[in-house]
Order: C-alpha cells, then sequence, then structure tokens
C-alpha cells in the first residue's frame, strides 16, 4: 500500500517545531521528498530555523519563536515543496565491518529460533543487504535503517534485554538499526561494528547522513579486535563508495 | 564584585543556559531551559543575552542572596509564592540597582 501524500501536511509541534508529513509509510520514495526538503532548507536556512530532523516519512523544523514565526516558515516549506527540487547529492554506500560471531552476535540463535532460518542464514541474509539509513533518534547515534529483509522482520522482544555493547548491530520489529550507545533495548543483537559512527571527539563527528546505504561485511572476532584498534588510532574502518 | 550566592535549592532546581542546538537529526538533544520562552522573557527582564545562564526553579524552591553589593534580578515564577527579607513580592518581578521596575 503506497500511502505517500501530494501535499505535505504541516503539523505543529507545540509553539516552536512545525512537522512536515510526506506519508504514512518506509518508503525510499517518501524519504527522498523528506530530504530534498532538509537539502533545501539546509542549503539557505531563514534565520531562526534552528534544527532540522528528518524521520522516516516526516521533516521536524524546529524554529526560535522570537525569531521565525510559524507562518513564514510555513510559506517557505510550501514554496519548496511545490518547487520539488531534486535530492542535493546523491546518497553515499558505506561498507560497515561486522562481526556476527561469538562475542559479538550475542542474540544470533534467538533470532534464528523466531525466524525459522538457521543462524547461518540470519548472518548471510543480513550481510546480502543494502540497508537504507532513514533516520537518526531515540538516543545519540542511534541509526535506523530499512531495507530489512522479510524473513529477518521478527517482532521485538517481549521485555528488554540488558544493554547491547556500544556500536551494536540490531534487528528487531521489522527494523534494523546501528546502536552506538549501550542501552538497553528490545531489539536483537546479531553484530557489532568496528567503526564508530558516532565519535564526539572526531571531527565531524558523524559520518554518515540520512539517505544514505549501508552494506555489512562479515569479518571475524579476531579481525573485529585489530579493526577496533584501527578506528581508536583515528583510522576510519568504513569504506566509503557512491551509491548507484 | 557583587554575586548572587545560591543559599538552598530544592529538587530539579538546575542552571540553564539556551542549550545546544542543531545534533537532533543525529539523535542528540538541545537541552537548555523546560520552557524556552519563559527563559528568554526572564533574560530580557534582566538585560541579559536571551540565552544566558538563568536558574530554573522546580518545586522545590530555591533561596538566593546578594553578596558585596546590590545584584539585579528578574524573577519569572508564576504560581510560586516569592518574598524578599521575609516580606511577599509579585511572582513576578524585576529589580535592578536597587529599585524595582
Amino acid at each position: 500500500m503506497s500511502a505517500a501524500l501530494d501535499e505535505p501536511r504541516l503539523l505543529d509541534a507545540g509553539e516552536a517545531a512545525l512537522v512536515v508529513e510526506f506519508g504514512s509509510t518506509v518508503d525510499p520514495a517518501i524519504s527522498d521528498r523528506v530530504l530534498a526538503l532538509d537539502d533545501a532548507l539546509g542549503a539557505d536556512p531563514p534565520e531562526g530555523l534552528r534544527e532540522r530532523v528528518p524521520t522516516y516519512r516526516s521533516l521536524m523544523l524546529h524554529y526560535d519563536p522570537l525569531v521565525l514565526d510559524r507562518e513564514t516558515l510555513a510559506e517557505r516549506v510550501r514554496a519548496l515543496v511545490a518547487g520539488a527540487t531534486a535530492r542535493a547529492a546523491s546518497p553515499i554506500l558505506w561498507t560497515l565491518p561486522c562481526c556476527y560471531d561469538a562475542p559479538h552476535g550475542e542474540d544470533v540463535a534467538q533470532v534464528a529460533e523466531r525466524s525459522g532460518l538457521s543462524p547461518e542464514n540470519v548472518v548471510s541474509t543480513h550481510a546480502a543487504t543494502t540497508f537504507r539509513v532513514y533516520m537518526y533518534g531515540f538516543a545519540p547515534g542511534f541509526a535506523y535503517l530499512g531495507g530489512l529483509p522479510q524473513p529477518l522482520a521478527v517482532p521485538r522482544r517481549a521485555s528488554p534485554r540488558p544493554p547491547h555493547p556500544r556500536n551494536a548491530i540490531m534487528i528487531g520489529g521489522g527494523l534494523a538499526a546501528v546502536a552506538t550507545v549501550p542501552m538497553p533495548t528490545g531489539w536483537y543483537v546479531i553484530g557489532a561494528t568496528p567503526s564508530r559512527l558516532y565519535a564526539p571527539e572526531r571531527d565531524p563527528s558523524f559520518f554518515v547522513g540520512a539517505g544514505d546505504l549501508i552494506r555489512f561485511e562479515p569479518v571475524d572476532a579476531a579481525t573485529f579486535d585489530a579493526l577496533v584498534a584501527r578506528e581508536a588510532a583515528g583510522e576510519p574502518v568504513a569504506r566509503r563508495g557512491e551509491a548507484g | 564584585m557583587p554575586a548572587l550566592v545560591i543559599d538552598s535549592a530544592g529538587p530539579g532546581v538546575t542552571l540553564q543556559d539556551g542549550g545546544r542546538h542543531g545534533y537532533l537529526r543525529y539523535g542528540i538533544t538541545a537541552a537548555g531551559p523546560m520552557d524556552p520562552l519563559m527563559h528568554a522573557a526572564a533574560n530580557r527582564a534582566a538585560s541579559s543575552p536571551l540565552d544566558a545562564t538563568a536558574v530554573e526553579i522546580s518545586t522545590g524552591g530555591v533561596t538566593v542572596s546578594a553578596e558585596d553589593g546590590a545584584v539585579g534580578i528578574a524573577l519569572l515564577a508564576p504560581g510560586f509564592r516569592v518574598a524578599l527579607d521575609g516580606v511577599p513580592l509579585p511572582d513576578t518581578v524585576a529589580r535592578r540597582g536597587g529599585r524595582f521596575a
């Protein structure tokens, strides 16, 4: 079912934020419209626009109501949407090393049990997928990915598990994620990447943007340890390529 | 140099600046005051930059005093009981140079 809106809905979120909603599903075409508006506003931001927050199906715009009034912002949004620009830059395809083996793929066996796939198939299916980064949210550097193949679309846990290690690769509820900061979670941890999507001391602190694509490249635990050391020495282990 | 001294502070009383904006798209909240417009209005009344650090008062209340001379203060505390040296004051008040405005 396609649930894209011709005209986006403008929804007030309090007195200092406007949500521009383009649809109601996880859909690359809807995300493209979200990100095209994000790019257009970023290229020439009205004074008083504080934050642009892309999500799966909407762009949330936080503004300073003492500087920018709601109607001025809304008119700007309507004009940019009517102009229907494409995204400013083509997405980047990132290849992130991922260790699915023990001790990192803590929950692979549970996903296998719930999905009916073998543990090997859980890993090979995940590693054969090109994911799209739709948004960050929930926690610093928590990247929500779309594109999870249907056989891996297991429901979330009935109750949360203890905090996952840093830079965990997770699936749950039909979605996939990279979770940088350890937290309790209702998702399944099926691996870890030595790449740090979020490094507060690094410039830039984040290098993967919404709209980018991610593939995971299986590595064994010894390689994982070596790559963690490389990353810690300031040598990024994520590889960058242009998406087709 | 005149200074505002916080003599006592109840639970939830914090110092808040205007927050650090721009990283919400990466999942990092701006922090800052619970009520940004009230925070900005208090700063305006105190002739401070609108994002200057202010004392955010919660249900626990706060007691402050001036040290080494008069301290200008703006207080926006609707619903709170406010007093200066035991004398009740309005809950929204600014005082500068020893006079109420």
